[in-house]
């Protein structure tokens, strides 16, 4: 009887002890703010002249809080056309640089880029479509009007378990940017 | 002896002396607890009394001859003897716990001087029986003054008086639990179905068990493990409709007649739970699973016991997917009605966003006991509390956590219970705390470590009519942290912040009874705590809060001066239990939305600051019983708390609304093999919190509501053991609705209708 309670007593303290795991302990561990996107960039390239390319770029090279982001002025010319892609999507705090946009390419059917303009006669169609032939916005075409200025916007959504409809509002929005825009003659 | 009810002098002559006394103290035969309250009747000589608050009995004016002694007392057996009177007679008498007639929310004089004279409720018995399966915060609902904070369906933690979190501590089986109130969607990591009873001591408890507790203590508290008494077992079985959750839940023990110094139990709970439902739809990805054991084992012999205890809980819980935002665009479209959401069926896997938690413990417990001192105890606790969360990512596949926390605490505990003479009773105890937490993944608090020391003392005079208990004690804590001086940023450099915290705590406690069944009760007290490491620390987005969140490192202790009255009677046929309450809280710390917004590359976020205001919490909490007839019983209860900041008297925000309930419920006569079958009809309203100023908050607080439940009960004795069945039916109207304290009420309704079905079984 009594040996029977000293082995059930060890293998109470066995069982205790498997359960318990450690972290690692000696270094702090790294600065991981998953899903972080610091910069995102955009080129525009006129579908009449190959030479007039505009390229702008949103920048928060210190990730969340700390300084604020450095972003890049959109100028386009009135009554143009212009092919846009999705350029870059990085999370530049880690060394080397997380390429976001190569996760999104591989996830195209649970994202969306959502392009909006305010203000500037700005219009996007024309993008590229997922396996379940919904838009998601790695490229696209824009149309400008007459001269005006306003704001460009551009919008990640991710939209997993089966949420993607073609529409902005399922998901959670991963990354949002905002340009001042001018159209300009 | 006050409370001897003379209802008659003896009528029965026998031609002698009629100056006999018979008296003596009643006692829980399992417990060996002294039982005030319990009823005596000598039906020769028709004297009834009633024990005082030390459980003692007092007949006097006896003649000589042979009496029917009847005890009764709600949750026990009665007991009848004949007795013969000769002389002056001293009889103690022990009472059995009825297993089927524990009911309401019995408060009871349980380990007296463990339980300090404090406001307290007590959840055992049926009440406990018909709260099997939910989760600790749900099943404490029950008493008034209690609600919880809930992070959807699966996530529920317990709030006293409007205070949560840091300011509740929770005893597991007499050990301080130690897991993260770092955020209010951890919720504590206890498995309600070890618990005999469920203790709630209101208001602060800071002497005796700790100084952090300024809103009050939540004892689990399994069974005492029983001696000499043989094996035997428990086995549950609940299923329940609206989530399909499915149970299975055994209790084994063991101590043999040979050998009645040992004695061992076991538990284990298994369950699962798929997606919930409201009214209208399914809640995607709110299911759950656990897995959690405990063993005791304990040695007893004269004056001298050992137990070990150990326990493990396991849980992976869904967290609603349609409540992940990415940023307060996603909340305000939800609250606007824009954002779908997500679909769902009925499904019981569980896919990210879900955390999973376990916590071990381990215990070591011995007494002494010292004819001359008292009983010595020493107790030593080791616990781990393990959290993984896993998000909502992209490319999640082949990824694991994104956040980690493991949280290790050792516990030192001693004191000496000790009398000094018939009145003066105590407590002597010193306790010490190392408390060490580590992460991996994403930054919400650092590591730290901690060390913290306390020296208490607490007495307790007692006299017939009244009680007062005086306490005092100290705290002191030393805490190291290590982070980079901008968490977020991995060049920034390593710093080591160290804090000193140290302040008494004291408490002052009377009872008095009024009459024959009325006591009343004045508590004050004071107690404090030392901020904590999220409120120093975070530095970040919550996953799902949509708000940036920032500590602030030169918070100071908050101490708090709690003030309480209360009136209760247990006997009769109207019984009731009120109390009033008043909570100074100086350096109140909470999250205060500042009116800057912090740009993210996920599009602005609000942000929020820990800060100190002055605090006042006042409320009242009521309960009432009349037994209408034989078979009728009506209970009432009502809660309400105000909570101002002093510095504005603004009304602070996240405070549980007013609560009313009424229930109706019927005791069967014994049909057949069905015995004690009970119908319990109740009604719930809570209404509408509008002590919020609108620019506190995104959306409108959720309207009033009204829910109706049901529980039905009944026992079927069959092969000798009395077989327990329950229905419970919850939200039975299926009415919609949401309420104030459940973090996505933005997002979703609450849940449905739910039918919950229970077997027990003993074995």
């Amino acid at each position: 009887m009594y040996n029977n309670k000293l082995k059930f007593i060890a293998i109470a303290i066995a069982v205790l002890t498997l359960s318990l795991n450690g972290c690692k302990k000696d270094d702090l561990p790294g600065v991981e703010e998953e899903e972080l996107i610091t910069t995102i960039r955009l080129k525009f390239t006129n579908t009449a002249n190959a030479n007039d390319v505009k390229t702008i770029t949103w920048k928060d090279i210190d990730g969340t809080g700390g300084n604020a982001p450095v972003i890049d002025a959109l100028s386009l010319k009135s009554g143009s056309t212009y092919a846009v892609i999705v350029d870059a999507v990085l999370n530049e705090t880690v060394s080397p640089a997380a390429d976001i946009k190569a996760e999104v390419a591989a996830e195209k059917d649970e994202h969306l880029f959502v392009y909006k303009a305010s203000g500037a006669n700005l219009t996007f169609s024309n993008f590229d479509k997922d396996i379940n032939n919904l838009a998601v916005g790695l490229s696209a075409t824009a149309t400008t009007g007459a001269a005006s200025t306003g704001t460009f916007t551009i919008i990640l959504r991710h939209q997993p378990n089966g949420a993607k409809n073609g529409t902005e509002t399922p998901g959670s929005t991963d990354l949002e940017a905002v340009f001042q825009t001018a159209i300009i003659n | 002896m006050a409370f001897i009810m003379l209802l008659g002098c003896s009528d029965i002559a026998y031609g002698q002396d009629c100056d006999l006394m018979l008296f003596g103290a009643v006692k829980d035969a399992q417990s060996g607890d002294l039982l005030p309250g319990a009823s005596l009747k000598l039906i020769e000589s028709k004297q009834q009394v009633v024990t005082d608050i030390d459980g003692h009995y007092h007949f006097e004016n006896l003649c000589k001859g042979v009496y029917n002694l009847e005890i009764t007392f709600i949750g026990f057996q009665t007991v009848k003897q004949k007795i013969s009177i000769t002389k002056n007679t001293e009889l103690n008498i022990l009472l059995k716990v009825d297993p089927s007639l524990l009911s309401e929310v019995v408060i009871t004089e349980k380990k007296a001087i463990e339980a300090p004279v404090q406001t307290k409720s007590v959840l055992s018995g049926k009440d406990l029986e018909l709260t099997k399966g939910a989760s600790l915060g749900e099943a404490l609902k029950k008493i008034p003054g209690l609600s919880s904070i809930q992070t959807g369906p699966s996530i529920s933690k317990p709030a006293i008086h409007g205070m949560h979190s840091n300011r509740v501590l929770i005893y597991n089986a007499g050990v301080r639990q130690e897991g993260q109130q770092w955020g209010a969607e951890h919720a504590p990591e206890i498995d309600p179905l070890i618990a005999d009873q469920i203790v709630v001591l209101k208001g602060a408890s800071a002497v005796a068990y700790g100084s952090d507790a300024i809103a009050g203590v939540i004892l689990v508290e399994p069974q005492e493990l029983q001696y000499g008494k043989g094996f035997n077992g428990e086995a549950n079985l609940i299923g329940g409709s609206n989530n399909g959750q499915a149970l299975f839940n055994v209790k084994v023990e063991n101590s043999s007649l040979k050998n009645p110094n040992w004695s061992w139990r076991a538990y284990l709970t298994s369950q699962i739970a798929g997606n919930a439902k409201t009214p209208n739809y399914y809640l995607a990805n709110t299911g759950y699973q656990q897995l959690n054991g405990a063993l005791m084992l304990g040695y007893k012999n004269k004056g001298f016991g050992t137990e070990i205890y150990a326990s493990s809980f396991n849980s992976k819980l869904g967290v609603f997917r349609g409540a992940q935002i990415g940023s307060t665009t996603d909340l305000q479209n939800a609250i606007d009605g824009l954002r779908p959401l997500p679909d769902a069926d009925f499904g019981y896997s569980i896919g990210r966003p879900y955390q999973l938690v376990s916590h071990s413990i381990i215990k070591l417990k011995s007494f002494f006991e010292s004819k001359g001192l008292g009983t010595f105890e020493l107790q030593y606790s080791f616990q781990q509390n393990n959290r993984e969360e896993y998000d909502q990512i992209r490319a999640s596949a082949g990824k694991d956590y994104q956040l980690r926390f493991e949280l290790s605490t050792h516990n030192l505990d001693f004191h000496l219970d000790h009398k000094i003479g018939d009145k003066i009773s105590g407590k002597v105890g010193a306790t010490g705390v190392f408390q060490q937490n580590f992460y991996d993944g994403r930054f919400l608090v650092p590591f730290f470590n901690s060390a913290a020391s306390g020296f208490y003392v607490l007495e307790k005079y007692r006299a017939n009519k009244f009680e007062i208990e005086a306490g005092l004690r100290f705290d002191y804590k030393y805490m190291i942290a290590r982070l980079r001086e901008n968490p977020n940023v991995s060049t920034s450099p390593e710093i080591k912040p160290e804090f000193n915290f140290s302040q008494f705590s004291a408490s002052l406690g009377t009872n008095y009874q009024i009459g024959n069944a009325v006591l009343a009760n004045f508590t004050f007290s004071k107690g404090w705590r030392p901020p904590s490491i999220n409120e120093l620390f975070s530095f970040g987005t919550h996953q799902g809060s949509g708000t940036f969140e920032i500590g602030d490192r030169n918070l100071v202790e908050e101490s708090a001066f709690n003030f309480s009255a209360g009136l209760k009677k247990e006997q009769g046929k109207f019984t009731f239990d009120a109390n009033a309450y008043l909570n100074l809280i100086d350096n109140y710390i909470y999250l205060k939305p500042s009116n800057e917004l912090i740009l993210t590359s996920r599009g602005a976020y609000p942000t929020f600051n820990y800060v100190q205001v002055n605090a006042r919490f006042a409320g009242i909490d009521f309960s009432s019983g009349l037994q209408v007839s034989n078979r009728l019983q009506l209970l009432g209860k009502y809660s309400t708390v105000r909570a101002y900041n002093r510095n504005t008297d603004a009304h602070l925000e996240f405070i549980p609304a007013d609560k009313f309930g009424l229930d109706a419920v019927f005791n069967f006569e014994s049909i057949g093999k069905f015995k004690k079958s009970t119908l319990d009809f109740g009604v719930s309203h809570t209404t509408r919190q509008d002590r919020v100023l609108q620019a506190q908050d995104y959306a409108a607080t959720p309207a009033a509501y009204t829910l109706f439940s049901m529980d039905l009960s009944t026992n079927i004795n069959l092969f000798k053991k009395s077989l327990g069945f329950s229905l419970t039916v919850q939200n039975l109207t299926n009415q919609v609705y949401r309420d104030y304290l459940n973090r996505f009420r933005y997002f979703a309704d609450e849940q449905g209708r739910n039918f919950i079905f229970r077997t027990k079984i003993p074995f």
